[in-house]
């Protein structure tokens, strides 16, 4: 068993991850960064993550394609949490497609949600007191 | 009398048929084509010896644009259902000669004094340019809206952040997270400037050049001024050449311009090498002057040099190192320089560096 839980946020905009790095200081969680879906996917298979943060839009490879890959990977894959975090505008029926096949996978607006609450929200999902 | 009066009634009719803009055919009970109007031989390329008494199927091949494998077969829809049929998925037509266009289309059923279905009337026309136009605009508005969205959440989660009593922040934390703002804001007033550009490009209205005589020294000062939080972020120097300084006089319009250099300036500090240096030159010529900006950045692939100032374009290698960018500040910049009477030209050797020449001429 792990001590604490890890969290790795993927997400290419520099400010948006340390800033989300700041807000989860000081909740008994190890936080990771990685800056494109290339480095997210090659931390998600040496760590393997509590909850993954994910940003669509990414340089070298996208959120999509990475969860893809972590999900057909292995048995930890195919259960870890993921939010992704999102400014780009897709229909619902693709949005519900895509949660529904890549699930346990939680859909946030950028510009909708706030940092609290999406830090509430990954307390809940691992449920660390 | 009672012929002469049928004989001028299907000349007016044929005048009229072979008269509308829309392309115009009619399919009898056995699905042959029994009509087959002159704008039906322009859109689809066919004569009508070629389609008359053929049935429709063999020649006119309608399919949906989303999968070509799948007939669009809304002719057999009239004859089956005896409705009006409708475009109501993006269609493609196979012309004669092989290629797609987009087409939009009504068939409706023709029915004989019992109401049995005895033929197709279509009239259908080349939707190509239209639909083009809209995948563009969507395109745009979903690349606009995702670029406008991003830097507003980054202002929204920093001034949470910022606002949060509950979490400590040293005052170099919090000089850090305001000049963070800082920069966002900027980068979207950027983004809004070239949105605002690009609507008056597209629509032909209002991009005007406005020109006043303004010291072309003071506003590269200016420039450089704008970019260098910019550039300090990514601890790049931005260096100005010794031989800019005393005051030369041109008539261009200010803010236009400055939105020119701006932009180059921008690519070059986003495209380079934390650390590195960006110089900034202007050269003067007898009847004209040229500002460089050079980099030692990613620079630009060797194929993909020729689109660089296609609108929406952008480098593979530049999506690869950067996604936020909309591919529409050189676009921007070649016409805003060319509405100068000016041009824009660039050296460029990928993986080593790039530099960018705006010629404007002197009055």
């Amino acid at each position: 068993m792990k001590d604490k839980k890890i969290v790795l946020i993927t997400e290419d905009e520099k400010v948006l991850r340390e800033t989300l790095h700041s807000g989860l200081e000081g909740e008994n969680i190890t936080v990771v960064e990685a800056r494109n879906g290339q480095e997210g996917l090659d931390l998600s298979l040496s760590l393997h993550p509590d909850i993954i943060l994910l940003d669509l839009i990414m340089p070298k490879m996208d959120g999509l394609t990475m969860l893809e890959k972590i999900r057909n990977h292995d048995a930890w894959g195919q259960k870890v949490p993921v939010i992704l975090l999102t400014n780009l505008t897709s229909s619902d029926e693709q949005r519900n497609n895509d949660m529904a096949r890549l699930t346990p996978t939680y859909y946030f607006e950028k510009t909708e949600m706030g940092i609290e609450q999406i830090i509430e929200k990954i307390k809940e999902i691992l449920k660390v007191q | 009398m009672f012929s002469n009066e049928i004989n001028e009634s299907k000349i007016m009719l044929d005048t009229i048929i072979n008269g509308v803009d829309d392309g115009i055919f009619v399919v009898d009970k056995d699905l042959k084509i029994t009509l087959f109007n002159k704008k039906a031989v322009d859109i689809s390329g066919f004569s009508s010896d070629e389609v008359l008494n053929h049935p429709y199927y063999e020649v006119l091949n309608f399919v949906f644009e989303e999968d070509e494998n799948n007939t669009n077969d809304f002719i057999k829809k009239v004859f089956t259902e005896g409705i009006v049929e409708e475009t109501t998925q993006n269609t493609i037509l196979f012309k004669k000669d092989k290629t797609k266009i987009n087409v939009s289309y009504g068939a409706n059923p023709v029915k004989d004094e019992k109401g049995i279905i005895v033929g197709c009337i279509v009239a259908f026309r080349d939707v190509t340019k239209e639909t083009e136009v809209d995948k563009k605009k969507t395109e745009f508005i979903s690349i606009a809206s995702h670029n406008l969205k991003t830097p507003l959440s980054i202002i929204k989660w920093i001034s949470e952040f910022l606002l949060d009593k509950k979490i400590q922040k040293s005052d170099a934390e919090k000089e850090e997270y305001l000049n963070d703002i800082y920069l966002t804001n900027k980068r979207m007033i950027r983004l809004v400037e070239n949105l605002i550009n690009i609507f008056h490009i597209e629509t032909g209205d209002g991009f005007t050049i406005k020109k006043t005589s303004v010291d072309i020294v003071k506003l590269i000062d200016i420039s450089i001024e704008d970019n260098q939080q910019l550039a300090k972020s990514k601890n790049i120097n931005l260096v100005k050449s010794e031989g800019i300084n005393g005051e030369i006089l041109i008539e261009i319009d200010e803010g236009k311009i400055k939105q020119v250099f701006n932009n180059l300036i921008d690519n070059a500090i986003n495209y380079s090498p934390d650390g590195s240096t960006v110089n900034i030159d202007l050269i003067k010529k007898e009847k004209e002057i040229d500002f460089v900006v050079s980099d030692s950045g990613i620079g630009i692939l060797k194929e993909q040099q020729g689109r660089v100032y296609e609108k929406f374009f952008r480098g593979d290698n530049a999506i690869e190192k950067e996604t936020s960018g909309t591919g529409l500040g050189l676009y921007i910049s070649k016409k805003i320089v060319e509405g100068h009477g000016g041009s824009i030209r660039f050296e460029s050797e990928s993986g080593i560096s790039t530099k960018f020449y705006v010629s404007l001429p002197i009055n």
